[in-house]
């Protein structure tokens, strides 16, 4: 048969099908199709990285808005994460103390200044230290690895010190020597703090590795299994999914009193929360974010020269302040430069230092064990909302033939957008899906129905087929 | 008369030379040791690091002879001199550390970027 002849007969086949009593039936699955396949173009096709972009605008959006509500260990047990900062006034006064504290007047400090500042803490015996700072080689410029490892060897070996040690070694491919390796090895484990991920995301187990917040878990549930989420840290299966880091926004009293009053107070009280979370909603809507915001870090921290000060002070209630900080604590201890690249957006503080995505890391784990916020592709689960909402709307239609009157139709975009929260929220427990592309692609839809965008086009379709010869 | 003069001119060249005394000497003395069990000393005149037991240590107050950077010479019982780190010991007379004050906020605006990186530290230098 030649080919110009196959074509008519199919059109004609498609203009009877479309005059038939079957179109009836098929015309709403046809819309509904339409809508839902419109809708997966948008989801998956990411146009100009639009859809990762809304993706990362409502995960944070989300997460600065909640941040009053994250629920801490804290809460019921003593706060036990503390994060130990160099920068440069601490350099610069524990340098310029007479006699001196430090070699170095600057960074990078030597193996010698660090194994001192480490001996410090190891000294009251917590029970975890992460050393956050990456000893690729041997630095040929600094003489002092020997004396350092040989230093911190003897503080952990010493009696009753149960202090378990872990050194970032980078990525899995690390460059770290093979000679560093066995060195730092020696007198602790290496752990992994550089990946490649999707915003927020922290993974647990990677190949053959671990990361330092799932190491830092698991010695401290080994030591007190007083954290809530410690019930099921054993469960290697439970922690194959990275996890999505929820930061909050309350805020530990600082521990030195001079720096009291510097940062914003978080709310405190259930009604107070509860205002927060619609004021940031609302500033949310105007293009406002944390970025206007001054809030202090979620985990405690204090600087090595202060944590210094308070050992050497003559007051008492220092010394115990300091024995009461590190004991059986799980210390990070890393840098605040601000020209090292070592810093991590969160959506509640801003930027902040490498450090404390660590820190938080280990409290999401800390409080919710293997229930953690799960990191979860995101293009499924948005795949999924968006054809419940395109079936939910294509059921109504069918049901009310003059449309979505605008006022039910802002209704159901809210309700949907409820749904998804509560669903990701309490249900699954993943990745917060892309609610505001989601609210724009539910929006249009709306727009088109009203508009009969979709109806226009079948009939103009129709007409064509009807018409042709 | 000439025994008076002798002793002024002796008190007024101590007077002197007392400010580029109390470098060396800055009449401290060591009142804590904050290492339980061992601490690593250098012996003067050598460049060799060892543990000695606290028990061979002498008691605090434990006078100080000379200070060189962060380390503070001592004398053991046995008269030898011998090194160690400040960051070890705790002193009569402890110095102010938190002369510069740090911020408490800690974090910065999402908008700063740096182009370029640290150089090392000028302390850095090859031994």
């Amino acid at each position: 048969m030649a080919k110009g002849a196959r074509i008519p007969s199919l059109m004609a086949m498609v203009a009877r099908i479309i005059e038939s009593r079957a179109w009836n039936f098929f015309e709403p699955y046809l819309k509904a199709l339409t809508y839902l396949l419109l809708g997966f173009s948008g989801i998956v096709s990411n146009p100009f990285g639009l859809s990762d972009a809304s993706n990362i605008a409502s995960e944070n959006a989300y997460d600065w808005i909640t941040s009053s509500f994250y629920e801490s260990y804290r809460e019921q047990a003593e706060d036990n994460i503390l994060v130990v900062l160099v920068n440069e006034t601490s350099i610069d006064n524990l340098y310029q103390r007479e006699p001196r504290f430090l070699d170095s007047n600057e960074w990078p400090l030597t193996y010698m200044d660090h194994a001192n500042l480490l001996s410090t803490m190891i000294r009251f015996n917590p029970a975890a230290v992460f050393v956050d700072i990456m000893f690729y080689r041997e630095r040929s410029t600094d003489q002092s690895l020997d004396r350092a490892l040989n230093k911190l060897a003897r503080q952990l070996g010493n009696g009753e010190n149960t202090t378990e040690l872990f050194f970032a070694q980078g990525p899995t491919n690390t460059i770290m020597t093979d000679q560093m390796k066995a060195r730092l090895g020696s007198i602790g484990s290496l752990v992994v703090n550089s990946w490649a991920g999707s915003f927020n995301s922290y993974p647990l187990a990677i190949e053959s590795g671990i990361s330092a917040s799932m190491a830092l878990f698991q010695a401290a549930c080994l030591k007190s299994q007083s954290y809530p989420g410690c019930a099921d840290f054993n469960n290697e299966a439970e922690f194959n999914i990275p996890l999505k880091v929820i930061w909050g926004s309350d805020t530990p009293e600082p521990i030195m009193t001079y720096r009291q009053e510097e940062c914003q107070t978080p709310p405190d009280t259930l009604a107070s929360k509860v205002w927060s979370t619609f004021v940031k909603a609302s500033k949310g809507f105007v293009g406002k974010s944390a970025e206007d915001e001054t809030l202090c870090g979620f985990t405690q921290y204090i600087y090595a020269d202060e944590l210094i000060e308070l050992e050497r002070s003559e007051h008492p209630e220092d010394n115990a302040l300091l024995g009461k900080l590190l004991e059986g604590s799980i210390i990070l201890y890393g840098t605040a430069f601000d020209d090292i690249d070592d810093r991590v957006i969160s959506p509640v503080h801003r930027s902040v230092p490498g450090i404390f995505f660590h820190a938080m890391a280990l409290d999401n784990l800390l409080s919710h064990g293997g229930d953690y916020r799960k990191s979860f592709d995101g293009q499924t689960i948005n795949l999924l909302f968006w054809t419940l909402w395109v079936v939910v709307i294509s059921i109504w239609l069918a049901h009310r033939k003059e449309g979505v009157p605008a006022l039910k139709g802002i209704g159901c975009l809210f309700v949907f957008l409820i749904f998804i929260i509560l669903v990701n929220r309490f249900i699954l427990n993943y990745s917060i899906a892309n609610w505001i592309g989601m609210m724009f692609m539910a929006g249009t839809m709306l727009q088109m129905i009203k508009f009969k965008v979709v109806e226009n086009f079948i009939s103009r379709a129709k007409n064509k087929v009807k018409y042709h010869p | 008369m000439k025994k008076t003069l002798v002793s002024h001119l002796l008190l007024s060249g101590l007077f002197l030379a007392s400010p580029a005394l109390s470098d060396n000497n800055p009449q401290s003395s060591i009142i804590k040791y904050l290492v339980s069990d061992e601490i690593e000393i250098r012996e003067d005149g050598t460049e060799d690091y060892r543990y000695l037991k606290l028990q061979e240590l002498p008691e605090p107050a434990v006078p100080i002879l000379r200070v060189d950077a962060q380390y503070l010479q001592i004398q053991l019982a046995d008269t030898k001199k011998v090194w160690l780190s400040s960051a070890d010991v705790v002193l009569s007379n402890e110095p102010d550390i938190l002369n510069i004050c740090q911020e408490s906020v800690i974090s910065r605006s999402m908008q700063e970027q740096s182009y370029g990186i640290r150089g090392v530290g000028e302390n850095c230098k090859k031994q």
